[in-house]
């Protein structure tokens, strides 16, 4: 686990070295993530932006136009929910939780049985944008086409992809018990990826709706659930908090 | 009417506007108006054989492509102030040779579609001239009125709409029904924009007016009285000339709206239109640039491709400044 008081530098160096599948690129990884920490200071680096590094210095061999997407991606996508030291991070999860629970309500009903946390396997692939899936496997025409949807339609394009690759694997996966299961999320599901068919992605997705409405509901739901939460702890705390002193008590 | 063709239509009818009414350095950019020219000949037989309803734009688009590639403006123009002259040669465009015989027959079967609907073809007539009151700047007004001087003055030209089906002998008179209005319109271009001197303008005007008898003598100049009128008074500007960035707005409104019934080749066409304005470009690649994205089977070359224009359009919208430099290098 890396110390998470660690300069970013010192992580930036770290998670490259991690970088596997981007071993040739490893000194121009290390400066275009310094670079677009330093462009977007209250983000700054996180664990998984070297995986989207990698994968777009590797996809497009070109570091000053993987500097440009990569500035765009954030500017555009990620910096919404992971600024501010992941401020939304936790509406995020808790959108894409309730989006799999109306969209893949049988594998939803599994990881609730086996109490297996969506966020368990949603927070990589959320960070990363699937990119960390090429650690695994090399499937960079798959991972580029979820970045065209991601880039085009925004994080609802993200939410469908999610949507109709768990209902590609929804059979199989409701079949494992928890270990196999806890396995199969974390690896095995990026291999399954390449063996299905997924030359039509694009199709399949425009074929899936999810409306806007619905993921502006949730996160309004998440929000006033999060100010009663919120209220509920200082109530709690207000209460046990032992009585001042106050002068007009001593008459 | 189906929605694809409504669209067009539409996108149609804008793009020309839109080309009228852009940055002033591009006026009649050759290159935009030969994708134009393709679009329409792409697109022009099939309108014509869907229904009546696709009239308005068949004239719109008949009567822009008239005057643009099928006058004569040297000879029109002569009337006209000298400095009026020099800019309106300077306006010609370079026709492609090899597009100008197909123009031709899409042209042909669109006029005998068009004098077979004599009173429409009148009315339309006007509101393309209360269209034109859009254009603003003073080369397309050049074009405006020569167009203008040669459709009320040239009795042939006239009857050459009429005349057209040679079977169809009626109707052989001027198709002014509305000739204050169009009277009063050619007033106020050649004031406004052209600088022409008043009197100078009401002769010639009551030169053609004599010639034509468009209107009765007294009515005439009691109209000229009034415009006379009106060219001293201050509001004269404001009347003719629209906001022009109102006017982009619904251009660029009315060109998202077409977007999900072009195909891929009419959406690459307005894409490279969008070069030509900068509010344009900015608005309306994005867009484009995402629908294309999400086709199937893009190969790595033209994903590359997008996915740079994309993000140099979205640095370039963060600063303004970069624009005009990025369409030099273009």
């Amino acid at each position: 686990m890396t110390d998470l008081h660690s300069s970013p530098e010192k992580l930036i160096k770290l998670d490259c070295r991690r970088t596997g599948f981007c071993n040739y690129f490893q000194s121009d990884l290390e400066q275009l993530l310094q670079e677009v920490a330093r462009k977007f200071p209250k983000t700054g680096y996180y664990q998984g932006m070297n995986c989207i590094g990698g994968f777009l210095l590797k996809y497009t061999s070109d570091y000053q136009f993987s500097l440009k997407v990569f500035n765009f991606l954030m500017e555009k996508r990620l910096e919404t929910y992971f600024s501010d030291n992941f401020k939304n991070l936790k509406q995020l999860l808790f959108v894409s939780e309730k989006i799999f629970e109306l969209y893949t309500h049988n594998i939803h009903a599994q990881f609730k049985s086996k109490d297996i946390g969506t966020e368990y396997f949603m927070s990589p692939i959320v960070l990363t944008l699937f990119t960390q899936s090429l650690q695994f496997i090399e499937n960079f025409q798959l991972v580029a086409t979820i970045i065209d949807i991601v880039i085009a339609e925004g994080w609802i394009g993200f939410f469908k992809v999610l949507v109709v690759i768990v209902q590609k694997v929804e059979n199989k996966a409701v079949k494992l018990d928890y270990d196999e299961l806890l396995g199969y999320l974390t690896k095995e599901i990026f291999e399954d990826l390449i063996t299905l068919n997924f030359g039509s992605l694009k199709h399949e997705i425009s074929k899936l709706t999810i409306p806007k409405g619905l993921l502006t509901g949730l996160g309004t739901q998440y929000e006033d659930t999060t100010v009663i939460i919120d209220n509920y702890w200082v109530s709690f705390y207000e209460k046990r908090r032992p009585s001042t002193f106050h002068p007009s008590k001593l008459n | 009417m189906s929605k694809r063709s409504a669209s067009c239509q539409f996108c149609f009818r804008y793009i020309f506007l839109y080309l009228f009414s852009k940055d002033s350095p591009f006026n009649f950019n050759p290159r935009g108006v030969q994708l134009l020219e393709e679009l329409v000949i792409a697109v022009l037989p099939g309108i014509c054989s869907e229904s009546d309803n696709n009239f308005k734009t068949i004239c719109f688009i008949l009567f822009s492509f008239y005057e643009i590639f099928f006058r004569d403006l040297e000879k029109s123009v002569h009337v006209l102030s000298s400095r009026t002259r020099n800019k309106s040669s300077a306006c010609k465009l370079n026709l492609d040779q090899r597009v100008l015989p197909k123009m031709h027959s899409s042209l042909k079967a669109s006029f005998k579609f068009m004098s077979n609907r004599q009173n429409l073809f009148s009315s339309y007539f006007l509101r393309f001239l209360r269209s034109i009151t859009l254009w603003h700047t003073s080369s397309l007004w050049n074009y405006a009125v020569a167009f203008l001087f040669n459709y009320v003055d040239c009795r042939s030209i006239n009857l050459y709409f009429s005349n057209y089906p040679k079977t169809l002998k009626k109707n052989k008179k001027s198709h002014l029904k509305y000739p204050r209005e169009i009277y009063s319109l050619l007033f106020q271009t050649t004031n406004y924009l052209l600088k022409m001197d008043i009197k100078m303008t009401l002769q010639v005007f009551t030169k053609i007016n004599l010639k034509n008898s468009h209107m009765n003598l007294g009515d005439f100049e009691e109209m000229s009285r009034k415009l006379e009128n009106v060219h001293f008074s201050e509001n004269i500007g404001k009347t003719i000339v629209k906001n022009p960035k109102t006017h982009i707005n619904k251009i660029i409104l009315v060109l998202k709206k077409s977007l999900p019934f072009c195909s891929i080749s009419q959406e690459y066409s307005i894409f490279k239109l969008t070069y030509l304005n900068s509010e344009c470009s900015k608005r309306i690649r994005p867009p484009i640039i995402k629908r294309i994205l999400m086709k199937d089977r893009l190969d790595k070359k033209h994903r590359k491709a997008l996915w740079k224009l994309l993000s140099e359009v979205s640095a370039l919208c963060k600063s303004p400044s970069n624009f005009s430099q990025q369409r030099r290098n273009e």
